[in-house]
């Protein structure tokens, strides 16, 4: 199973880029558990200073935009 | 510079954080339903901090600041309300190729009907451009245009560039919704046949875009008319006779009391408006396919 965090404060950006990963994964019939963060001492213990933030397996993957659909498919397959 | 020690946000005021992508936005903002979503998603992806929205009409014209913001942007975005797609041609003239082009029409909204915008529709568009949904539609224009140019999207050393059919109609009133019934009928068949002929057109190498031209009061006699490539629909078609008939919205909207509005003739028939069969017909003659 793929872990997928997205960091946000609950904005306008963070709902599009959790909005833009549930698209990808269902696209892709990936396992995958999508988990939204929110908690800012959440965020300072992970080293996340800009959201929003997309880490997958724990590895920062996109920080400070939000990538299109096709974008995060390409991170989930690895091909980025 | 004190050191950040809380996380920022991105959000906010158009802008991306340093090193993020600047987009611009250019909708048609055409005088429809879906031409007013249009710009209502640009305006509503600029308060989201997407991009920013920038007037089409001045890209018309050719605003020395326009082409400064374009030329600073990494990302153009053009929302057209239907597949006439008028902002991006606009886009186009300009040298511009859009990186997202996306068509209202497409995301299963209908062009007319009321101008109060529902929140569901303007969220359709706006989600398609964060999604980059507009990015397939110009991967499938530069499959069809690239490489040699002959539509295989190689380069494959074939000579000529691909062949280009440009379905032009016309018609008085400002715009589909307000034109005469017969014309807007005609109007609304053109889209959908040209919709329909596109993909086999693409295959042989064949761009083919629609072009609106809307005609002064005094030009009626020209109104529900259709050119390919600059032939008229009746030249194309052996046998076919134009003429006229009385007819009311004309008249409601030229002011004249006895307007009369073009018709068609064939094989005995009269047709007020263009029946789909005849321009999908008249398309392959003037491409010498038929």
């Amino acid at each position: 199973m793929v872990l997928v965090e997205v960091f946000g404060t609950g904005c306008a950006k963070c709902g599009r880029m959790i909005k833009n990963v549930e698209i990808a994964v269902r696209e892709l019939k990936i396992d995958a558990e999508i988990r939204k963060i929110e908690s800012l001492d959440a965020m300072i213990e992970r080293g996340v200073m800009l959201t929003p933030a997309l880490y997958v397996d724990g590895e920062a993957k996109v920080v400070g935009h939000v990538p299109c659909v096709e974008d995060i498919k390409q991170i989930l397959l690895g091909e980025k | 510079m004190a050191e950040q020690t809380v996380p920022r946000c991105a959000c906010g005021g158009g802008a991306e954080p340093e090193g993020g992508t600047k987009r611009i936005i250019f909708a048609c903002a055409g005088a429809s339903k879906a031409g007013q979503l249009s710009n209502e998603a640009a305006v509503q992806l600029t308060e989201e901090g997407y991009g920013n929205i920038a007037c089409t009409a001045s890209l018309a014209v050719g605003t020395p600041s326009i082409k400064k913001k374009v030329e600073t942007a990494d990302e153009v975005i053009v929302i057209d309300g239907c597949p006439v797609g008028c902002a991006c041609q606009i886009a186009e003239r300009a040298g511009i190729t859009p990186d997202q082009e996306i068509v209202v029409t497409d995301l299963g909204i209908e062009k007319g009907g009321s101008l109060d915008l529902s929140e569901e529709d303007v969220e359709k568009v706006v989600s398609a451009a964060w999604e980059g949904r507009g990015r397939e539609k110009q991967e499938q224009k530069s499959e069809v245009s690239g490489g040699c140019g002959c539509g295989c999207g190689t380069d494959c050393g074939c000579e000529g560039p691909a062949e280009t059919l440009v379905v032009e109609w016309r018609h008085i009133g400002r715009d589909i919704e307000n034109t005469c019934e017969r014309c807007g009928e005609t109007g609304r068949t053109v889209i959908d046949v040209v919709e329909q002929i596109r993909p086999i057109l693409e295959e042989e190498g064949i761009a083919v875009r629609v072009v609106e031209t809307a005609l002064e009061n005094e030009a009626i006699a020209e109104s529900n008319s259709i050119l390919f490539n600059g032939v008229p629909l009746e030249k194309l078609i052996e046998g076919m006779e134009v003429t006229t008939t009385p007819c009311a919205s004309c008249a409601c909207i030229t002011g004249q009391d006895n307007a009369e509005c073009r018709a068609i003739e064939y094989n005995g028939e009269r047709y007020e408006s263009i029946p789909p069969e005849l321009i999908a017909r008249a398309a392959l003659k003037a491409l010498g396919l038929e």
